[in-house]
């Protein structure tokens, strides 16, 4: 062990934990290639800002009493409240979930990566996140797609935010220290997924045989390199040609699925270049079903909206999210709740509209849908400014999943009475549906919630 | 003394140590016979446990025993019968205990007999040693690399002189830094969108960033490179149209992009481009990414991949790809300091001139040594291969100086320094960084309120500090007691309207006197906001290093003290221990003082105890930065009032509107070993001036700046460098000039082995 330089460098391809985890995805990717039942599991995790607040998601009417044991009731019982009634279809196959916390995972404004990691990591990641440990577990040629409307730019935080290129929201990591860029640009994002079978004027299938050279040129030239340097450096350029490697992998992959591409793309319309907000949204959910319809990946993760956005489409031209959580009236005189509404009803409609598509799709007895899971969830839980003791879900489809979440409004005792449970158990129940490996905990535990038992996934979910 | 005696019984006892080795680097195998035969058997053997009974258990007899035997057990640790046999497992845990202890310093405790720092490494070392042999071994070394461990090499043998091994630098591929990338220029046309920054530092983010053993180029910086850099081609093979500015003169008008010429000839080219429009693209964007002009070569397979790729693909998608080949090659994203200059007689390798000209334009800007003409010319006429020769650019760097770098300068401020001329080193980009990442100031900018007062932020708020660090700097005269105590620091009324009258009869020459007037008046009515401060000194008082070191809504003297603790004495503080639920109680009508006498529990305060005091002084400011005079809490608003001017209080007293509490600002200096130093403190401007009068403290600045400039922490064969650093600023009467011409004339920066 006296070479430690060298064995330092190895673990840092995920960070610092890296050694540890890189066995641990390779187990988890082994398990997935072994899995019996055919059909992909696949995720589309729908991430607003500003909070998804509590009272407006239940079923109207709803009295949810004096909140400190488990809710447990049928979704066809109830009537949906107003901004979710385009859901009305598939009421059989949602859930409402309610009642999680997540207080340890603190941020300005956003837990950023914390909400989907369930570490306290407002700034730089501090573990893997649930979308990116679902892409292991459900491999495709792109083992997890981001779309984002805005985001910083990486290395450079306190910078200015951009839209016309690959960003960092700041929510998806592979691992400690390495954040997932989400594409901005819906041209772009187009011309990565479904460039490599088309005939575009820039992208595509032309510059896509080019990687292959690319490539090799690349290798020789590392190659070359390494063997002028020391063992212990030559580390570091490995995990470069690995890089190589696996970008070859894929577009292996992607050759083989050239008539699919080709079949399931959707048409590059004007649309794609609008900077009308809301439509590069829907644009962001359009290219979303086309690439899950096509197997390009099984994991999507849509930033829906970020604090600095304008919905001008709603009349809120001069009005942001962030001014609306501070209780902002809007140019054309929608009070702060009026407003959030408005953008809640326009993001499930998305939802309702991408759930659709997935269910005109059949796939063995059942549909696509089934087979995909739509979570739509807050990154800084119940409110703007939140304290994260609440943090709703509404979860879409998934049937096929092994996961009780059809038909149902589930509600967990207020936090710290007995029988309270975190989103870590319930991203805990996820993983363990998908083969994840078993543990007792996902992610950092709530040390004011020390006397509670929150171990193990949510036993009234899982199967 | 029971434990004492049955020490007696396991090994005769002996205070000699066996002769003191030095560690010569983190991968090399340390050559004392005893722990070779520890290595070879892979346990204590024969050997191993006579070198435990003759040189530990003496050690651990003298040092802890009295505490730590059977009977007292001191925090639970009994030490009596912990032997030396890796293979057990509680004897691991155990072992890692003492080792954090000795090596942060915390044990044995201050009042107790310390031992030698000699005795104290040679012991550190064959716990490690032991911990290598249970596997712990990549634990215990890779963390030493890290920037936050660096004070764990020992302060006292570093600067001591008792170690004359030659110094050097393991060699290293280095990942170019983000601030690198942005050197290279790759996107040269920002307008109309900034191209994400793809690479980021993979370590935490704050403090020192930039080491050589944290940075490299893995998968995923690959695709975010890869991805960005072909946004960044695609932007300008052609002319761009974009969407018409919605505000501002041009409003409405279409926005015209133009493509890189270059570029434009191949991708437009109506069949096979000219030859020479290819082999300049390969000229100048191999010189652009790597920094250096491409050799005969390897300027024909790029030539050869470059016609493939345009003959296969077409003009457009070839020249991409070539391009992205070029960006992308190990030496664009890799520094390389192998160390491919002459041997000596240690083993070590002098850099290559080549390599030396990199070294130093990065060690003094973000650009590559082909835009740097010193540099340039120096290794055009062959004279970088010696230390005097390196001396001698290092010095005409200096001397040549830069113009100010805009950074966090409000930009009138900024286009007024340009137009005034301006011109100095501290300019330069990286010496600017380093205070930013030893200071962390900018994090001032992004710190959020709750308490009362208006919004926090803006650019004077981090300009400010950033010209008074260049002043002093570029001014070269103690620039570290400077930096810690300079008054300059205050919000001075006086100054600023001393200022504003010089700035006005400036105005009058150009302006209409209606106006220049106008301006006047305008910032004699800001200027009321500012009182004649004379309290604040140095940095530690600025605004923004006291709000980067606050919370929410509370002055911080954790985080404070622990800054202290770590950047100026070159101390350690131990992790938070997993498990301990740190809260301080959130009583908002209880001074800060009286909610933080949670932490003097005993299990609190062992630790506390070394970074508490040094942030308690700093009491003297609110937690907006205000200079305070006292405690006052107000009875309507229920809390303490932050923002109160001398009027308010006194009125508000008069009113029984406030109820002022016991104001107490005293604090400690502890671990300097100086007398006049260590000792109490009244408040925080004692505490600064203290501090700066310190040759720890001195020594402390001088290990960051190595660290900063190296690009990895010390090792104790670093002692010299140091040493010579250290003694390059005292002779020339504390000029940071001379002790970067020091450290980077260094062999710890010109070596490697």
């Amino acid at each position: 062990m006296m070479t430690t330089r060298r064995n330092f460098t190895k673990g840092m391809t995920l960070g610092a934990s890296g050694a540890v985890l890189m066995p641990l995805l390779r187990q988890m990717e082994a398990h997935a290639a072994g899995r019996s039942d055919g059909f992909p599991r696949r995720f589309v995790f729908v991430i607003k800002s500003s909070g998804i607040t509590p009272g407006a998601i239940r079923p109207e009417g709803l009295d949810i009493g004096d909140d400190d044991h488990l809710l447990d009731l049928k979704l066809t019982d109830h009537q949906l409240p107003p901004t979710l009634r385009s859901l009305d279809p598939f009421k059989e196959e949602m859930m409402i979930l309610e009642g999680l916390s997540g207080a340890n995972f603190g941020g300005n404004h956003s837990s950023y990566y914390g909400a989907l990691s369930c570490h306290h990591s407002p700034e730089k990641p501090a573990a893997a996140t649930l979308d990116c440990l679902l892409g292991q577990l459900n491999p495709a040629p792109f083992r997890n797609y981001g779309f984002a409307p805005n985001g910083h730019s990486i290395g450079n935080n306190y910078g200015p935010i951009v839209q016309d290129t690959a960003v960092f929201p700041k929510i998806s990591a592979y691992g400690q220290n390495s954040p997932m860029p989400y594409q901005a640009s819906a041209e772009k994002a187009y011309r990565q997924l479904f460039g490599s079978a088309l005939d575009l004027k820039t992208g595509g299938k032309k510059e896509f045989a080019l990687q292959t050279n690319l490539l090799d040129f690349l290798s020789e030239d590392t190659k070359r390199l390494a063997k002028q340097i020391s063992p212990e450096e030559r580390e570091k350029l490995d995990h470069y040609l690995n890089a190589f490697e696996s970008v070859r992998a894929r577009n292996n992959e992607l050759v083989t699925m050239q008539e699919k591409i080709r079949k399931n793309a959707p048409e590059l319309t004007s649309q794609y270049a609008s900077t009308v907000f809301t439509d590069r949204v829907s644009t962001f959910f359009d290219l979303t079903s086309a690439a899950l319809i096509t197997g390009l990946t099984n994991v999507i993760s849509i930033r829906a909206d970020w604090l600095s956005a304008k919905y001008a489409t709603f009349g809120f031209k001069n009005t942001s999210v962030h001014d609306i959580g501070h209780n902002k009236v809007t140019d054309n005189g929608l009070k702060s709740a009026e407003a959030r509404d408005v953008i809640r009803q326009f993001q499930i409609g998305e939802i309702a509209k991408l759930a659709a598509k997935l269910k005109a799709v059949p796939e063995g007895d059942g549909t696509m849908l089934d087979n995909t899971m739509i979570i739509y969830l807050s990154d800084t839980g119940e409110a703007h400014h939140s304290h994260r003791k609440e943090w709703p879900f509404i979860v879409v489809g998934g049937r096929g999943h092994k996961l009780k979440t059809a038909g149902r409004y589930l509600r967990y005792p207020k936090y710290g009475s007995p029988g309270h449970k975190t989103i870590g158990n319930w991203y805990n129940t996820i993983l363990q549906a998908n083969n994840g490996p078993a543990k007792d905990h996902f992610g950092q535990l709530d040390n004011q919630l020390k006397d509670l038992d929150l171990r193990g996934p949510l036993a009234e979910i899982a199967v | 003394m029971a434990g004492r005696q049955r020490l007696h019984l396991l090994a005769s006892f002996s205070f000699k140590l066996s002769p003191f080795t030095v560690l010569i680097g983190y991968s090399t195998i340390i050559a004392t016979i005893l722990i070779a035969a520890l290595l070879a058997t892979g346990k204590a053997d024969a050997a191993g446990d006579d070198y435990f009974k003759q040189g530990i258990v003496p050690f651990l007899a003298a040092n802890c025993i009295d505490c730590h035997d059977d009977e007292t057990q001191k925090g639970k640790v009994s030490l009596d019968t912990i032997g030396g046999d890796f293979s057990n497992g509680d004897t691991v845990a155990l072992w890692e205990r003492v080792l954090e202890q000795l090596e942060i310093g915390t044990m044995p405790p201050e009042k107790k007999r310390q031992p030698s720092a000699a005795e104290r490494e040679e012991v550190v070392r064959w716990i490690k040693e032991g911990l290598r042999l249970a596997g712990k071994g990549f634990e215990i070394e890779s963390r030493m690399l890290l920037p936050e461990f660096g004070n764990r090499v020992s302060h006292e043998l570093l600067f001591d002189g008792s170690i004359s091994t030659p110094p050097f630098t393991p060699a290293r591929l280095w990942r170019m830094s983000p601030h690198i990338y942005g050197g290279k220029r790759y996107q040269q046309i920002v307008r109309g969108g900034i191209e994400a920054q793809p690479l980021s530092y993979k370590s935490k983010s704050s403090g020192l960033r930039d080491y050589a053993d944290q940075e490299i180029m893995d998968e995923s910086g690959f695709l975010a490179l890869q991805l960005a850099l072909s946004d960044i081609i695609a932007n300008q093979i052609h002319d761009r149209e974009l969407a018409p500015m919605t505000y501002g003169p041009d409003k409405g008008k279409p926005i015209h992009l133009a493509g890189k010429e270059s570029f434009k000839v191949i991708s437009e080219a109506e069949g096979q481009p000219p030859r020479e429009a290819l082999e300049r693209v390969i000229r100048e964007e191999f010189e652009r990414a790597c920094g250096r002009p491409i050799s005969a070569t390897e300027f024909q397979k790029y030539l050869a991949f470059m016609e493939r790729n345009l003959a296969e693909g077409g003009n457009e998608a070839g020249l991409k790809t070539t391009l992205l080949g070029i960006y992308l090659s190990s030496e664009a994203v890799y520094r390389l300091e192998l160390g491919r200059g002459a041997d000596d007689e240690h083993g070590r390798r002098l850099l290559s001139p080549q390599e030396i000209s990199f070294a130093l334009s990065y060690a003094l800007t973000d650009s590559p040594p082909s835009a740097n003409l010193i540099i340039q010319k120096a290794y055009g006429e062959g004279k970088l291969s010696n230390k005097t020769e390196v001396e001698k650019v290092v010095r005409a760097m200096m001397a040549a100086g830069a113009p100010p770098i805009r950074k966090h300068f409000p930009a009138s401020a900024f286009h007024r320094m340009i137009q005034e001329g301006d011109h100095g080193f501290a300019y330069y980009p990286r010496i600017v960084r380093f205070f930013e990442e030893f200071f962390l100031y900018p994090r001032a900018e992004g710190t959020f309120k709750d308490s009362p007062g208006p919004g926090m932020g803006g650019r004077a708020l981090i300009g400010a500090p950033q010209g008074h660090i260049a002043a002093i700097v570029n001014e070269d005269k103690q620039v570290f007691e400077e930096l810690l105590t300079s008054p300059r620091f205050n919000n001075s009324r006086t100054q600023l309207l001393k200022m504003v009258d010089e700035r006005h009869a400036k105005k009058l020459k150009f302006q209409p006197k209606e106006k220049a007037d106008a301006w006047r008046t305008d910032m004699i009515k800001k200027s009321k906001s500012l009182t004649d401060d004379t309290f604040r000194a140095g940095m530690l008082h600025d605004l923004s290093w006291l709000l980067t070191h606050s919370t929410n809504d509370a002055n911080d003297p954790v985080h404070r003290g622990i800054w202290v603790r770590t950047h100026l004495l070159a101390g350690n503080v131990p992790a938070l221990p997993i498990g301990v639920d740190a809260k301080i109680p959130e009583d908002h009508d209880k001074t800060l003082r009286q909610r933080f006498e949670v932490t003097k529990a005993h299990e609190c305060w062992k630790c506390h105890k070394h970074f508490e005091p040094l942030g308690m002084p700093f009491e003297s400011f609110t937690d907006r930065g205000w200079v305070r005079t006292g405690m006052y809490y107000s009875k309507k608003q229920k809390r303490f009032e932050t923002m109160l001017t001398p009027d308010k209080i006194k009125s508000g007293l008069e009113k029984d509107e406030l109820v002022e509490f016991p104001f107490d600002t005293s604090g400690k200096i502890t671990g300097t070993g100086e007398s006049g130093i260590d000792g109490p403190v009244k408040d925080a401007h004692d505490l600064v001036h203290r501090l700066a009068k310190s040759t720890r403290v001195r020594q402390s600045i001088i290990r960051h700046c190595f660290r900063y400039w190296m690009g990895r922490n010390e090792m104790l064969s670093d002692s010299k460098t140091l040493i010579a650093a250290e003694k390059a600023y005292l002779d020339s009467g504390g000029k940071f000039s001379e002790l970067l011409v020091s450290l980077l004339t260094s062999d710890s920066f010109l070596y490697r082995k």
